[in-house]
């Protein structure tokens, strides 16, 4: 066994350990050999949630096998996907990133052909399953959510949650990984201006996701696709949305007080009319929002001095560029 | 003495173009050829915004041809605003001029709205006088668009949407543009207390390619109005601008406030009516002292965005 010094290590794959793992042993044992294939030096690092002591326990037997290859990051609090995600890019060394779930899902089989999809130009790979062992109430809802997903951010992935990928070590840096925004990976990419590929993927015959999950976790699904739906479309121009939302309110309120007014001209007293105040309340969210879409566009205008929202390929000139480089004349 | 300094020589041409493969050929000759007789240092910076037509390959063919031509290819559409922000970033002149990537703008005026520049504009701004557009789907919308942006924000451009502009280094660093805001970029140019000039420019239709925009801008347009109307002319005080946001409800829950008491007896609604305009009042108050928290922590440096020149013999 030959120490690895941190250069030589081409490829990370990254094992988040953050809910149900199935046996740590048995997982390494299959994509272990698929990563070896690839012929390239390695290193697996299982990043490890603070909850889960059998794994922990599991892992680092594995680690005593092979000190050099495997690493072991356990996380002093329970963790999600996201975070432990994050920690694991921080630390990988390799130039290319898998990440593989601690249960089997996506057949390790796969590994080798997402590889291949970044060899040709793609920075994101992510395996989309199919043959699906899981049972028609979880893939039901897995369609659903990829749905819903698709129609909240207007982007079209088929798997996006899919938790086996392959990606640049460049992209990690630019993406705004927190809470539960590794299920939507893909999407977050895409909008840094990279190039994501879905590669088909056999889902492992051994894979037992369960059917049914508690009730809060839908409503966090629920309520992640509609951050990341604000994210999509309104980041860059708060008012267009809340000055919609705005103008709905006040208008609809202000046309309850003209009516009452008119009303009131014609004889009928106001004082009295309950309808008075939901004409009021409906402006007043009306005005409400507004006034945070200003905010936000306030906000986002101010920052805009440290934020590039474009991301150059390349740039091609002469040798020799027609004009020599300038310092700024401001401090930015 | 005189408030013109003198403003250097070399020139930066920013053209952000999407799918325009059939143009971009007669687009760079045709800069190039208007600009090489003028006899100054300049670079023509082509942005491709993510064309999938092959437009940055067309491109990088020409650079032999045209050693003043840089390319700089965005990874994916990114949209106008963005793509022109990268020809800023990289523009080494001490003139920016920008025009369309269609072939509608003409090159041979550059050098007109370079004299006006060298006269003392910070920016000169063409006006399509002669426009070769649809009526009904561009030429009403913008014309209405227009006298309403002229009516709200009191800069006297008539062709906001004319993308043939030109600028000083200076105003050009103190900008940075994102979603939507290229057109109004006259507009945010204001704060700086940029002298505006305008002088009519020529307009050819298109030849090739299609069309990028549509009618359904018009509605964006006007919600970004409102924001650019408080980042232009309130950026340094959100307090008042809100307060004017809140000076109506103020004076609504006083008037329901007084007419509850003078008509006593009368129940419920009017008092609680004057309370709930009174917190929409409030809530205003709020947003005011959360802008003024965000200028104080992100805008601080605003001084140095204003233009300002040393006095200067004349030569």
């Amino acid at each position: 066994m030959s120490a690895i010094s941190e250069r030589e290590v081409a490829i990370s794959v990254l094992i988040p350990i953050v809910e149900r793992p199935d046996d740590l042993r048995e997982i390494h044992r299959a994509v272990w050999p698929e990563v070896e294939k690839l012929g390239q030096p390695f290193e697996f690092v299982y990043l490890v949630s603070a909850e889960f002591d059998d794994a922990f326990q599991q892992v680092l037997e594995l680690h005593e096998l092979d000190r050099a290859r495997v690493r072991v990051l356990r996380f002093a609090r329970p963790v999600s996907e996201a975070v432990a995600l994050s920690a694991g890019f921080e630390r990988a060394r390799g130039e290319v990133i898998f990440t593989v779930p601690a249960y089997f899902d996506a057949s390790p089989e796969g590994l080798p052909s997402l590889y291949a999809a970044l060899e040709t130009g793609a920075d994101l790979a992510i395996a989309t399953r199919t043959h699906r062992s899981d049972s028609i109430v979880k893939r039901i809802q897995t369609r659903g959510f990829n749905r819903l997903t698709s129609w909240g951010t207007g982007t079209r992935f088929s798997d996006i949650a899919s938790g086996t990928r392959a990606l640049r070590r460049e992209v990690v840096g630019d993406l705004p990984l927190y809470g539960d925004f590794h299920r939507f990976l893909p999407l977050l990419v895409d909008r840094a201006g990279y190039a994501v590929r879905e590669v088909a993927v056999r889902q492992d015959a051994r894979a037992r996701a369960p059917d049914v999950y508690r009730v809060r976790d839908y409503l966090w699904r629920l309520l992640d696709i509609l951050s990341i739906s604000f994210l999509s479309y309104f980041t860059r121009r708060p008012l267009r949305l809340f000055g919609a939302v705005g103008a709905l309110f006040g208008g609809l309120g202000s046309l309850i007080l003209l009516v009452v007014a008119i009303q009131r001209v014609m004889g009928q007293p106001a004082a009295g009319r309950s309808i008075l105040i939901l004409g009021a309340l409906l402006v007043g969210v009306g005005v409400q929002a507004v006034t945070v879409g200003l905010l936000g566009e306030l906000l986002l205008f101010f920052q805009a001095r440290h934020i590039r929202s474009y991301r150059i390929a390349e740039i091609y000139e002469a040798a020799e560029p027609p004009l020599p480089a300038k310092e700024a004349s401001i401090e930015n | 003495m005189s408030l013109v300094e003198p403003i250097g020589n070399s020139l930066s041409v920013v053209v952000p173009v999407f799918n325009e493969a059939a143009n971009a050929a007669p687009l760079v000759t045709r800069i190039v050829e208007a600009v090489r007789p003028l006899d100054i240092p300049f670079e023509l910076i082509v942005i491709d915004d993510g064309s999938s037509d092959g437009t940055p390959d067309v491109l990088r063919e020409l650079i032999e041809a045209n050693p003043e031509l840089v390319v700089i290819r965005l990874r994916r559409n990114f949209g106008q605003a963005s793509a022109l922000q990268a020809g800023f970033d990289r523009a080494r002149g001490d003139i920016i001029v920008t025009l369309d990537g269609d072939l509608q703008n003409d090159p041979r005026d550059i050098p007109r709205l370079l004299e006006r520049l060298r006269a003392g504009a910070d920016v000169v701004s063409g006006w399509r006088l002669n426009r070769q557009d649809a009526v009904v789907v561009r030429k009403i919308p913008s014309w209405l668009a227009n006298r309403l942006i002229r009516w709200v924000t009191r800069v006297p451009i008539h062709d906001q949407g004319c993308s043939l502009k030109a600028y000083r280094r200076e105003v050009i660093e103190r900008l940075d543009l994102y979603s939507d805001l290229h057109r109004f970029i006259t507009i945010l140019t204001m704060p700086q207390g940029a002298a505006i000039e305008e002088i009519e420019v020529r307009h050819h239709p298109r030849v090739a390619g299609e069309s990028k925009y549509g009618l359904s801008r018009v509605l964006k347009v006007l919600v970004d109005l409102t924001a650019i109307q408080m980042l232009t002319r309130f950026r340094e005080s959100p307090t008042r601008w809100f307060g004017l946001l809140g000076a109506p409800f103020l004076l609504g829950s006083l008037v329901t406030g007084a007419a509850s008491l003078v008509l006593a007896g009368s129940l419920v609604v009017l008092p609680t009516v004057s309370i709930l305009l009174g917190l929409v009042f409030m809530s205003c108050l709020f947003a005011a002292l959360l802008g003024e928290a965000i200028i104080d922590t992100l805008g601080s440096t605003e001084s140095n965005r204003v233009v300002a020149r040393e006095w200067k013999e004349e030569r």
